[in-house]
């Protein structure tokens, strides 16, 4: 078997992961990597840490009332 | 050998694996004495290892009960594990849950049930995602019996102490002035990708946009806020900056 440790993941690749958008086909070799690369795990940690800031983020714009993120509901009900 | 003598050898053998493998873990562990550095600062980047290992040659000395054996394996995997473990579960319990991995991946070895030795990575994958699905359907169970009563297994505290709350708040503010800053079809693109989780396909052709015009926009709120995030730093006194800084889990 050739693993080449030297390829790590993108960051969108890492992104897509965070989000649970990877598919199981893709989740299997991005999450062996991250078991046995340091890199990775840090990015992916950053990657989580702004995922989270931006939903954060979001979260207070709405409560200021500044702007409403469109939430998939909204999505939806305009597609009606 | 008769039944009772090969239980014996058995529970001996599992000692024994148990053993090592507590030895390794406190060496560790008494190697980076600072709890609250439990997650971060733990083993050394196993990826230099990785590079080396041939597979074949490692599952052969745990097969065979070799502390060598024993010992790279902990190596190449223990950081990954636990950045798997604390990512699913947070950091309860943390060490018991390495330990019992570790447990299984050897005990798995010497029985002979990993057939390919180059396929360890995946089997390691494997078993750790079956420890935190039995996690979570045990604390999922525990929750249904004991409604009630106050006890029961014990689930991830994944709150941050005061000045990493402090840092946070700050950061989701830096976050807030930069969507604020953005046209309300470009801040509506961002939303449905990180809150809604919507592919970027599907935002791409509702929202008539190319790909590079979706990465663009992803990429420039990025820089943007590290932009921002290193202006801010800039202008911080230097009281805020000579403040220790926790070292808690984060993740």
């Amino acid at each position: 078997m050739n693993v080449d440790f030297g390829s790590h993941f993108s960051l969108d690749a890492l992104e897509l992961y965070a989000l649970g958008m990877l598919s199981d086909s893709g989740c299997a070799p991005l999450e062996e990597h991250l078991l046995v690369c340091s890199r990775c795990q840090t990015q992916l940690e950053a990657v989580d840490s702004y995922i989270s800031l931006v939903r954060s983020a979001y979260v207070l714009i709405t409560s200021r009332s500044h702007g409403f993120p469109r939430t998939r509901a909204m999505h939806v009900a305009e597609s009606l | 050998m008769s039944g009772s003598a090969r239980g014996v050898a058995k529970a001996f053998e599992q000692r024994d694996v148990q053993s090592l493998v507590a030895r390794l873990a406190v060496a560790e562990f008494v190697g980076n004495p600072d709890a609250a550095a439990l997650v971060e600062d733990r083993p050394e980047p196993s990826d230099l290892l990785a590079v080396d290992v041939d597979w074949k040659d490692l599952v052969g000395r745990i097969h065979c009960g070799e502390d060598s054996g024993m010992e790279d394996l902990y190596k190449l995997f223990a950081r990954g594990i636990r950045f798997y473990l604390c990512r699913q579960l947070g950091p309860q319990e943390l060490d018991d849950k390495i330990h019992d991995t570790f447990l299984i991946v050897v005990q798995a070895i010497r029985k002979g049930d990993l057939r390919e030795p180059e396929r360890l990575m995946g089997f390691v994958r494997t078993v750790v995602r079956r420890q935190v699905a039995a996690h979570i359907d045990k604390v999922v169970h525990s929750r249904r019996e004991e409604l009630d009563l106050d006890v029961g297994v014990r689930v991830a505290d994944i709150r941050r102490n005061p000045e990493q709350n402090a840092a946070f708040q700050q950061k989701v503010e830096f976050m807030v002035s930069i969507l604020d800053g953005l046209s309300e079809r470009d801040r509506e693109i961002l939303s449905r990708f990180y809150l809604d989780e919507q592919s970027q396909e599907d935002i791409c052709y509702q929202m008539d946009l190319s790909e590079t015009q979706f990465r663009l926009l992803k990429s420039r709120a990025k820089a943007r806020f590290g932009e921002l995030g290193r202006r801010k730093l800039m202008q911080r006194p230097m009281s805020s900056i000579s403040m220790r800084t926790s070292a808690g889990c984060a993740h």
